[in-house]
């Protein structure tokens, strides 16, 4: 269903440098991503902000032409046949609408219909169809203006559904989503999928969407791809452990233990970290015999943390090692295949992924996973200390995600006080370590709404009697 | 003091789209060659039409064309979308007079437009037509004649604003506003021009206070319709701030209802 | 992009009912913002009265001869308002991120740009000129042979194709200059304003540069020469007074080439 081989995109930004100067550097924001994705599966897709996810979606759905490399989506070329593609994929931007502001939900569907063609009687049964299960009906009177932030989505899945697509491509749907609806939203997709057989693309930073709909997980970093295969195995890869709070009965100075290693503590409250290999329970055991405890909790390596993990300190570096440590290259569903099983993969068997293998393995590792020479094989018995070590290492190499953030207006805008006011639609939210995945807090306000137009200029000097279409007062 | 600062932060806020107000200063010169010469036909089929000479004529003619910028004939405030939006009532709690508010912004915004989209056009039509820039003495006149238009254009504007309160479809207000601000202002034509009642009617509105009256104490010719009495020019300052003072006043009582209607109907 | 026009045509009136009749909803609403748009519009034939209330002749016109030429631009112009007024407002979508969720449709952005927010009121902008010309036409005192009867509607027609084809092209500049193009406006108003006179009162090299660089002198101009009886001014040859459609044939295919280029600018440096 989608093809990339080899694809690349990068931007040229102009930059100001004093007052009459201005400089051109190349920033590159996709580099040799190869991926693909057969019909039916249900894939997720992650990265940091600036990672180049957006800027993938948009070159497989045709909004933006690769540098280089080949994208083939549904057998077509995206860049040259556009319109027809678009007849067949259906896309949901989670942080702008797709429908029309001051219509009702109702009409704007029937103008979805009319720009699809899809004819009477099909649009009638498939928009009851979406009406029940998204539950738009309440609603679909209402202009969308006025509808929150879940109708809103749900309305746009909608619309992106009505054409009945093979593909759909989700951009962070459950932004700022409460938690009912994104259940909801959740759900819903994952019918599709099981019960359509409807490609999905998901980009999300919720890390929940991914636990819950996908078992294929690819992450882009810093414009490559640095992961492209089961969600378990990441999770093991990563290197995330489990975690020991401990609510002591009074503050006391950080807990010791064989086994375990304190994290931080606030007040009575201590946090461990039990490598694993090591028996939980004979910890939990020992604390409470060492020291008055007052409360403990296990909890078992969150998805979130993960890739923070991954994110914070750089992916292929964590990843690469840490794999090859352990010796699971074969399981990569890389590039050439090795792809789980369409609708519903079970598990994390891989049987034609050619295990063992590595000269094959390797070539298949090429293009996916940056190997950056940190990780050369362990044996299995180095495996605890050299992944704990690599754990604490701290490194914080997201800042390259802002400078992608400056990419995009200075180009349109010459002026940096553009950017506060308004050029900047795709402003992407900021990543805090330890909260990736946070949807819920962060509320996208309309954000399709224009963001601060140029202040006011009624009256554009054209003609006055013109002037009435152009001044806001009258829309 | 809040309100400079006010006035100063809208001069900031529009200085950074000023390549946009240029360009608009680009249209706005361009139309004001196209009006002087329609006018300069006109001129030669009727010279000395309402005591006017082809040079004034056409002088008041690149006038209206800088004037439409700090004065906003077009109409429009940021206002009107705060209150259908109803983000004006975090405005309306806060312990700063939202007219006062409005009206250093304003200013500040008419201050920029004044620069920026006044001078040019003023200035090209000087070049290109061999126009007469009067002394130092007039432009000062002519300056406090413009910043009362100023007032009179944000008394008349903020008073339309604030009809959306009560009314939820404001575009039939804004229509009209626009209509009588274009035709009564002078700039379609100068009001000089207007037979007979129309145009003793039209110097008697507010929007005259807009573009004719600065005009017409640019060219020295304030008074000249003889309404403002002997006293000339200063019966044209009297003028247009009997209206500005007015305006205020209405909107001072608006805004006081617009309160109330807030806070018991919640807006 | 590349489909039949019919079927364009034909989508254009599908989407634009779709949003008339969502505004139908609101039928007062409607009918009096149509009114309101049409006294805004007229302001312009206010402003040709009251001249002609004050002299007879303006440049040797009479006030039937510019009205005629106020008529056939302002239908002119105003139909290209309706039909494809709003593409300037690209560059608001192009900033806003919106024309994105266009480009992801199976129709060509031009055509959902055009037709938003399409409502009746915009015909209000037909009223003033369609009650002038029918008022005025009898009122020539031309002789109505049939190849100015005839040139009449190809002159209407033409100069929409003119006028559209500048807005496109306004549109087309917004791909790639953002913050520069209100200047346009010079262009697509000032156009429609100019052409209500008689361009003879805009001196010889005005007319040329409108003859030659923006054909606006085609849009009523030339023809009018040719319908009045009149001789121009700058003694161009006959044929030019025939050459409208033409002139609005290559001005289309011009707009037409500017907005692929500046579509395809837009999707290889992105937003």
């Amino acid at each position: 269903m989608i093809e990339l081989d080899n694809v690349s995109k990068s931007f040229v930004v102009r930059r100001r440098t004093g007052p009459l100067r201005r400089t051109r550097t190349t920033v590159p924001a996709c580099e040799s991503i190869s991926f693909t994705v057969r019909a039916g599966e249900f894939v997720g897709y992650l990265g940091p902000n600036g990672a180049g996810k957006s800027t993938t979606i948009k070159m497989l759905t045709g909004i933006l032409t690769p540098t280089s490399g080949s994208v083939v989506v549904a057998g077509l070329d995206p860049s040259r046949q556009r319109t027809t593609l678009a007849r067949r994929i259906g896309v949901v931007f989670g942080q702008r609408t797709t429908l029309w502001w001051d219509l009702p939900l109702r009409d704007s569907l029937a103008l979805v219909r009319h720009l699809y063609r899809v004819e009477a009687g099909a649009h009638r049964a498939r928009l009851r169809t979406l009406v029940d299960l998204l539950d738009l009906g309440p609603f679909l009177d209402t202009p969308v203006r006025q509808l929150s932030l879940g109708q809103r989505m749900r309305g746009d899945l909608a619309a992106a559904l009505l054409h009945d697509p093979e593909l759909l491509v989700l951009d962070e749907p459950t932004i700022g989503l409460d938690v009912v609806t994104k259940a909801t939203v959740r759900a819903f997709l994952e019918r599709l999928n099981a019960e359509r057989g409807t490609t999905i693309l998901l980009t999300t930073h919720d890390l929940g969407d991914i636990e819950r709909l996908c078992r294929r997980v690819m992450i882009i970093d810093r414009g490559r791809l640095a992961y492209d295969g089961d969600l378990d195995r990441l999770r093991a890869a990563a290197g995330a452990e489990r975690m020991l709070v401990i609510e002591l009965e009074r503050p006391g100075p950080p807990v010791r233990l064989p086994g375990a290693r304190f994290v931080r503590a606030d007040g009575p409250r201590q946090w461990l970290v039990i490598g694993s290999g090591v028996n939980a329970a004979s910890v939990v055991a020992d604390v409470a015999a060492r020291y008055a405890v007052a409360d403990i909790a296990l909890r078992e390596p969150d998805i979130e943390d993960v890739v923070a993990r991954l994110y914070r300190r750089g992916i292929p570096q964590a990843v690469a090692a840490a794999e090859k440590s352990v010796g699971l290259l074969g399981g990569f569903g890389g590039a050439a295949g090795g792809v789980p099983a369409p609708g519903r993969p079970r598990g994390r068997e891989q049987p034609e992924s050619g295990q063992g293998e590595d000269a094959g393995a390797e070539q298949r590792l090429q293009p996916v996973v940056e190997v950056t020479g940190r990780g050369e094989p362990a044996g299995e018995g180095e495996r605890a200390p050299r992944r704990q070590e690599e754990i604490d290492a701290p490194a914080d190499e997201r800042q390259r995600g802002n400078q992608r953030d400056h990419r995009r207006s200075p180009s349109r805008h010459d002026d940096d006080a553009d950017d506060e006011a308004g050029g900047r639609h795709e402003r992407e939210r900021p990543v805090e370590p330890g909260r990736v995945g946070d949807g819920v807090g962060q509320r996208v306000d309309g954000a399709d709404r224009a963001r601060r137009t140029p202040p006011r200029r009624i009256g554009q000097g054209g003609r006055q009697h013109d002037a009435e279409e152009k001044s806001e007062g009258v829309p | 003091m809040t309100y400079p600062w006010v006035m100063w932060y809208a001069m900031r806020r529009y200085a950074a789209y000023r390549v946009g107000a240029l360009s608009e200063a680009v249209t706005n010169t361009v139309f004001g060659f196209l009006r002087a010469y329609i006018l300069i036909a006109l001129w030669h089929a009727r010279p000395a039409l309402g005591g006017y000479d082809v040079t004034d004529a056409v002088t008041f003619c690149f006038l209206t064309q800088a004037l439409i910028g700090p004065v906003q004939i077009f109409g429009g405030m940021e206002l009107t979308e705060r209150i259908r939006t109803g983000d004006v009532a975090i405005d309306l709690h806060r312990p700063v007079d939202l007219q006062g508010w409005w009206l250093a912004d304003d200013l500040g915004r008419a201050v920029f437009a004044l620069l920026f989209r006044g001078v040019p056009p003023l200035l090209a039509g000087i070049v290109a037509f061999h126009l007469h820039p009067p002394g130092p003495g007039r432009w000062a006149q002519f300056a406090v004649a413009v910043l009362l238009a100023m007032l009179v254009g944000f008394g008349v504007r903020y008073l339309v604003a604030l009809w959306v309160f009560w009314l939820h479809d404001d575009r039939g207000v804004q229509a009209i506003a626009l209509v009588a601000a274009l035709f009564f202002s002078g700039m379609l034509l100068p009001l000089v021009v207007f037979p007979g009642a129309l145009g003793a009617i039209a110097v008697h509105l507010p929007w005259a206070a807009l573009i004719q009256v600065p005009a017409d104490v640019f060219l020295g010719k304030a008074g000249y319709f003889g309404l403002h009495g002997g006293a000339g020019l200063l019966g044209a300052y009297a003028f247009q701030a009997a209206w500005a003072v007015t305006l205020l006043v209405a909107g001072r009582l608006l805004t006081g209802a617009a309160r109330r209607k807030l806070v018991i109907h919640g807006g | 992009m590349a489909r039949e026009p019919a079927d364009s045509v034909r989508l254009y009136g599908l989407l634009a009912w779709t949003w008339i009749r969502a505004a139908a909803q609101y039928p007062l609403s409607m009918v009096l913002l149509a009114l309101a748009t049409g006294v805004v519009t007229g302001l312009d034939l206010a402003a040709i009265a009251l001249m002609f209330a004050r002299a007879p002749r303006i440049a040797g016109f009479t006030a039937s001869e510019v009205l005629f030429l106020y008529g056939t631009s302002g239908l002119s112009f105003a139909i290209a308002d309706i039909v494809l007024g709003t593409a300037e407002r690209l560059g608001q979508h192009v900033r806003q991120g919106t024309l994105d969720a266009m480009l992801v449709r199976p129709v060509s952005p031009l055509i959902q740009v055009a037709t938003e927010d399409f409502s009746p009121r915009r015909m209000g902008k037909l009223i003033p000129t369609v009650t002038v010309l029918a008022v005025v036409m009898p009122r020539l005192g031309v002789a109505w042979t049939a190849p100015r009867v005839l040139l009449v509607p190809v002159m209407v027609g033409a100069g929409v194709a003119i006028f559209a084809a500048l807005w496109v092209l306004t549109a087309a500049v917004q791909f790639v200059v953002i913050d520069g193009h209100q200047a346009t406006k010079a262009i697509t108003y000032g156009g429609g304003f100019l052409t209500q006179y008689p361009l003879g009162i805009f001196g010889r090299d005005v007319v040329r540069g409108l003859t030659f660089v923006i054909p606006l002198a085609f849009v009523n101009w030339e023809p009018a020469l040719y319908v009045l009886g009149r001789p121009d001014p700058i003694g161009l040859p006959a044929a030019f007074r025939f050459a409208s459609p033409a002139v609005a044939a290559v001005l289309c295919a011009v707009a037409a080439l500017a907005w692929r280029s500046g579509l395809r600018h837009y999707r290889s440096t992105g937003s």
